[in-house]
């Protein structure tokens, strides 16, 4: 189990914008993919900040990770703010909905500063494999304002992996694309993922969409 | 690991590039508010320093003119040497000025009436060797001559001229003259008028022989000068023992006659003999002259006798032996011999050796000797007797400060007070203290504190303008260069967010910022820098026709931009710490989502 987290309270803004999500049970397995389906401010994405250690719970009965070099961490909601940063630029992957990329940086630039800061070794031959899985090779020396909106959501893809994560976290990866642009998307996610080894939690309001590329699905009442 | 540490810089150019319009347009603006200020800088530290240069180049600027004689004990001018605000003191004997004329030794026919004026090491108009002092001997001395002198003269650097100086005796006028070196001739700036500058001894000495006295290191004697003596006590006994008792009925009248005290037969170390002795000051030499006219019929034999005096020896140079000097107690001379002391000069022995002695006086103050003395190995220790032609002069340099060289019998007084001096200040800003510390010992001088007051004044007000306009460009500056890296981060505000949910470090994300910041107002620097060289050169073509050589109108030296630099660093560093400010959020997840 990559990720297991069972009866833990969520709580995000204050006052009366304050929002609170619990998690019952929640495990996420190594090479799963689990979309997280739900209406707008149903608090997925909230769940999804929690998994990616971005988002601290107020409480959590447990919240265990199990990841490379540091077998199972138990409740590291408890971590500091310096070691959470830490493992989540190591072990996880994030892709937002419009991709999340440096505009002033290029592509390859881009991709490579998730490398740069994992404390990796760069792994030329998984940069390569990845490139050519997700079509990009061309683009590797234009900045993101260059891409159209499908290219962009490939190179946060690329860039979410290319340094071996345990996790990839996608919120909305296909929000701001049109639907046929996004079923290349998740299929290149999908494959993408599964070629690295990766688990991914997809956040997506499109049901149909989550359904097709997924292994599980949860839904968020 | 390269790539994390070098990162920021990466992500600065990155960010600077792509936004080259903004960066420029900050980077215009630090340059069009330093430039101003830099040029006004440099122009208010050219006038003034320029004015500030024509008066240090004249050196009378700082000096502190005497304006009545006074009674200065040595002490004083010690004292002052050790002030901080002290450039140069040396004392003169004479307010009004020692007159000599000068000649060339080539031309004897032309002569100018010159002033004599002591200088010393550190003079600001010119410093003579040591061995310009002619009381060390055999060495020439040297001088520094105006040049309206040199001129008049025809005569340069090397140049020997030749000084003469006169008296009065006995109602003729006398002269005496002396061949010194030209070692350095002054500019127009440095001296005016027709002076002439030696060691403070040789003016001395000249004031001495002016004064009536012999000075034996030019050879200047005077007819029936006095002696310079004193003993502790004169012992007589006679050389034939049956003429005792005339020998003490001669004594007796003597003593009676002289008023000096006489003992009886004292008998002593296998010796009887009579002593004379003469209260505080001893017998002097025409005491003892005197003694011995009226003792002659007599046929004394007699022993000059000075009691043990504690002395400091220089072995070797800078190494002090303490000693005692003593006169010989089995030395005894007939009357002929004692008068042929006196009378005859005997040629140096080449089996001696110039030794340097140290008396103190009870009084106070120091005599110092230079006697011959027999060459040997080892250092003498415990009592140094002396021979009976230089007793006199050991008996006075214990009761007065004097100055005795055994080679050529030259003893003179040691000065302890002065009338004048010349004194110059450290500094401009030095005079005027040192004038209220002349005014506080009693001493009235006069400066040119207006000339300078004026010229620190000036500076003060433009350095007060200088500031003011400064602090107005700086703040103006540093706000518009705040406000657009506020601007600018806020703009990069999502991206940040997004950098910090995949993990970089919020250090690394600050450093970009600051870092932009920085490369920002350096090439905003260089380009004033650029612009100030071009604005300095074009105000010293159109305004600088009249200035000196080496002024200029606008004056920025290498302090000046490290200064401006530091400035210009320490106000990016602050501006860019207040807007990262934006960049510590608790929650970047929302404000990566933020439209």
């Amino acid at each position: 189990m990559v990720i297991n987290i069972t009866n833990a309270r969520l709580k995000r803004g204050s006052g009366d914008e304050a929002f609170t999500r619990e998690v019952d049970d929640f495990g996420l397995v190594q090479g799963e993919f689990i979309s997280l389906l739900g209406p707008s401010g149903c608090g997925k994405s909230t769940m999804l900040d929690m998994l990616g250690l971005i988002l601290r719970p107020i409480f959590a009965e447990v919240f265990d990770l199990e990841i490379e070099d540091h077998g199972i961490i138990r409740n590291a909601h408890r971590l500091s703010t310096s070691e959470l940063m830490r493992i989540r630029r190591r072990h996880f992957g994030y892709i937002l909905q419009s991709g999340g990329l440096i505009s002033s940086m290029t592509v390859r630039d881009n991709i490579m500063v998730a490398v740069q800061f994992s404390d990796r070794r760069f792994d030329r031959e998984r940069f390569h494999t990845l490139v050519e899985l997700l079509n990009i090779g061309s683009l590797l020396r234009r900045k993101p304002r260059e891409l159209s909106g499908g290219q962009r959501q490939r190179v946060a893809i690329a860039r979410a992996l290319v340094h071996k994560p345990a996790v990839v976290l996608a919120d909305e990866p296909t929000a701001s694309i049109d639907h046929l642009l996004a079923a290349d998307v998740c299929r290149a996610l999908r494959e993408a993922s599964k070629e690295m080894g990766s688990s991914i939690v997809m956040v997506t309001h499109n049901q149909a969409m989550g359904r097709a590329f997924s292994d599980r699905v949860i839904e968020f009442g | 690991m390269m790539g994390k540490l070098t990162w920021p810089l990466r992500m600065a150019v990155a960010e600077l590039r792509s936004e080259w319009l903004f960066s420029l347009g900050i980077g215009l603006a630090v340059c069009s508010v330093l430039t101003p200020i830099m040029l006004l800088w440099g122009a208010k530290t050219g006038v003034v320093d320029s004015l500030r240069m024509r008066l240090l180049k004249d050196p009378r600027t700082r000096e502190l003119i005497p304006i009545e004689n006074n009674a200065i004990p040595l002490t004083w001018f010690e004292l002052m040497r050790r002030e901080p605000g002290v450039g140069f003191i040396v004392p003169i004997t004479r307010l009004i000025s020692l007159y000599g004329n000068a000649s060339s030794e080539a031309d004897h026919g032309r002569k100018v009436e010159i002033t004599l004026i002591p200088t010393a090491s550190g003079d600001p108009l010119g410093e003579l060797p040591v061995s310009g002092d002619a009381s060390r001997l055999n060495r020439p001395v040297l001088c520094m001559v105006s040049g309206m002198v040199a001129e008049e003269l025809s005569l340069g650097v090397g140049s020997r001229i030749v000084l003469e100086i006169s008296r009065s005796e006995s109602n003729n006028t006398v002269s005496a003259t002396f061949t010194a070196v030209i070692h350095k001739v002054l500019s127009p700036a440095e001296s005016k008028s027709r002076e002439i500058y030696l060691s403070l001894s040789v003016t001395e000495q000249i004031e001495d022989y002016k004064d009536g006295r012999d000075v034996p290191a030019f050879g200047w004697k005077r007819v029936g000068a006095p002696r310079l003596e004193s003993y502790d006590s004169v012992r007589v006994r006679p050389e034939d023992l049956t003429q005792w008792s005339d020998l003490t009925k001669a004594a007796e009248d003597a003593a009676r006659t002289m008023r000096l005290d006489v003992s009886s037969r004292i008998k002593a170390n296998d010796r009887e003999y009579i002593e004379f002795r003469s209260g505080e000051n001893g017998i002097s030499g025409e005491d003892l002259d005197g003694l011995l006219k009226r003792l002659s019929p007599s046929r004394p034999m007699i022993n000059l006798h000075i009691e043990p005096i504690k002395a400091r020896m220089e072995w070797n140079s800078g190494v002090w032996n303490e000693i005692e000097l003593a006169s010989s107690n089995d030395e005894w001379l007939d009357l002929k011999t004692v008068v042929e002391l006196f009378t005859t000069t005997v040629p140096p022995d080449s089996g001696t050796i110039n030794r340097e002695f140290k008396i103190l006086n009870p009084k106070g103050g120091m005599s110092r000797l230079l006697l011959e003395l027999p060459k040997r190995d080892g250092i003498p220790s415990g009592v140094l007797q002396v021979g009976h032609k230089i007793v006199g002069a050991i008996g006075v340099a214990r009761r007065r400060s004097v100055e005795f060289i055994s080679k050529n019998n030259s003893l003179r007084p040691l000065r302890t007070e002065y009338l004048g001096f010349r004194l110059y200040a450290k500094s401009l800003e030095d005079v005027k203290q040192l004038r209220i510390q002349c005014a506080k010992a009693g001493i009235e001088t006069s400066t040119q504190e207006d000339r300078i007051s004026q010229v620190i004044s000036l500076d003060r007000g433009l350095s007060r303008l200088f500031m003011f306009i400064a602090i107005a460009g700086l703040v103006g500056g540093a706000g518009t260069l705040l406000t657009s890296l506020y601007l600018s981060i806020e703009r990069s505000k999502r991206q940040f967010a997004v950098l910090q949910i995949i993990g970089i470090p919020t250090i690394c994300v600050l450093a970009s910022t600051m870092l932009q910041g920085l490369l920002i107002v350096l090439a905003g620097t260089g380009m004033s820098f650029l612009l100030c060289l071009v604005g300095a050169s074009l105000l010293q073509k159109a305004l600088g026709s009249g200035l000196g050589s080496g002024e200029q109108v606008c004056s920025l030296g290498w302090s000046q931009w490290s200064l401006a630099l530091f400035v210009v660093i320490a106000c990016a560093i602050l501006a860019s710490l207040a807007a990262s400010r934006r960049l510590r959020v608790n929650d970047p997840a929302v404000i990566a989502r933020s439209e």
